[in-house]
């Protein structure tokens, strides 16, 4: 049995091992996660073996807004909005619902601080290849709201996620 | 002529190293988009039909749910669980 357990990440995580297979990803764990999570910036969760402390997978999250400018929405020109910012599952470990779980949480920790203050959309940055992925697969809600030539931003309305629990 | 290379050389480092700490905040980023995230029209009108379209469709309330159902397990249980129960347990 491998047990995993979930937490904050700090200095005593063994990061160096974790390999998603993206550069940028690894990139972050390794040298900005915790620098990020020190300041406040942004908060990563870890899912590690309790045997080996290995990280299985992370995914950062932090609140931000979406500007609309002059058009308001609501009569404010600012959504408050939870960014899913990163998050990686290491390649020795694909393929067992971690992703799965690790966007579940995601949403449920947006949620959560939802309780405490107000925002409406968790907003996700994810490769065209990996869109059908969040929409199809995981199906918690994702909207796409705009595709670019190599990327899609996805949405999931928290409201409509909180009534659909009722 | 030796202080002259050390100064020299701590100058170079200090160089180096004010880069590399550049390159570090250039990219804690977390999207790749240069752009803002809304840029036209087309865009508000979409959060617009996002934010006022009240409810998910069936199979997604449903998978809501199911999802909900494993959180809670999972937070019952402190956030711990083994791969084998996820891998074989967790289906949409």
């Amino acid at each position: 049995m491998t047990d995993l357990s979930l937490k904050i990440i700090d200095e005593s995580d063994k990061i160096d091992e974790f390999d998603c297979g993206d550069d940028d990803i690894n990139y972050f764990l390794k040298i900005l996660a915790i620098a990020n999570q020190k300041r406040k910036l942004s908060n990563t969760y870890i899912l590690k073996s309790k045997e080996s402390n290995q990280i299985v997978a992370f995914f950062s999250i932090l609140a931000s807004q979406l500007n609309t400018g002059n058009a308001r929405i609501y009569g404010i020109d600012k959504i408050p909005i939870v960014l899913l910012g990163r998050m990686g599952v290491d390649k020795k470990f694909r393929g067992n619902n971690i992703g799965r779980i690790m966007i579940n949480t995601a949403v449920r920790k947006a949620l959560e601080a939802g309780q405490l203050i107000a925002c409406r959309l968790l907003l996700v940055e994810t490769s065209k290849d990996m869109k059908s992925y969040y929409l199809e697969k995981i199906n918690l809600g994702f909207e796409c709201f705009r595709d670019k030539k190599t990327i899609s931003l996805l949405v999931i309305d928290l409201l409509k996620y909180e009534n659909s629990l009722e | 002529m030796r202080n002259g290379i050390i100064i020299a050389m701590t100058t170079i480092n200090g160089k180096k190293k004010l880069e590399k700490e550049k390159e570090k905040i250039n990219e804690n980023l977390f999207f790749h988009l240069e752009e803002e995230l809304i840029e036209s029209d087309e865009d508000i009108q979409r959060l617009k039909e996002i934010l006022e379209n009240e409810n998910f469709d069936d199979s997604t309330k449903v998978n809501i749910k199911k999802a909900s159902e494993f959180y809670e397990k999972f937070k019952q249980n402190n956030f711990s669980i083994s791969l084998e129960v996820l891998a074989r347990d967790y289906k949409p």
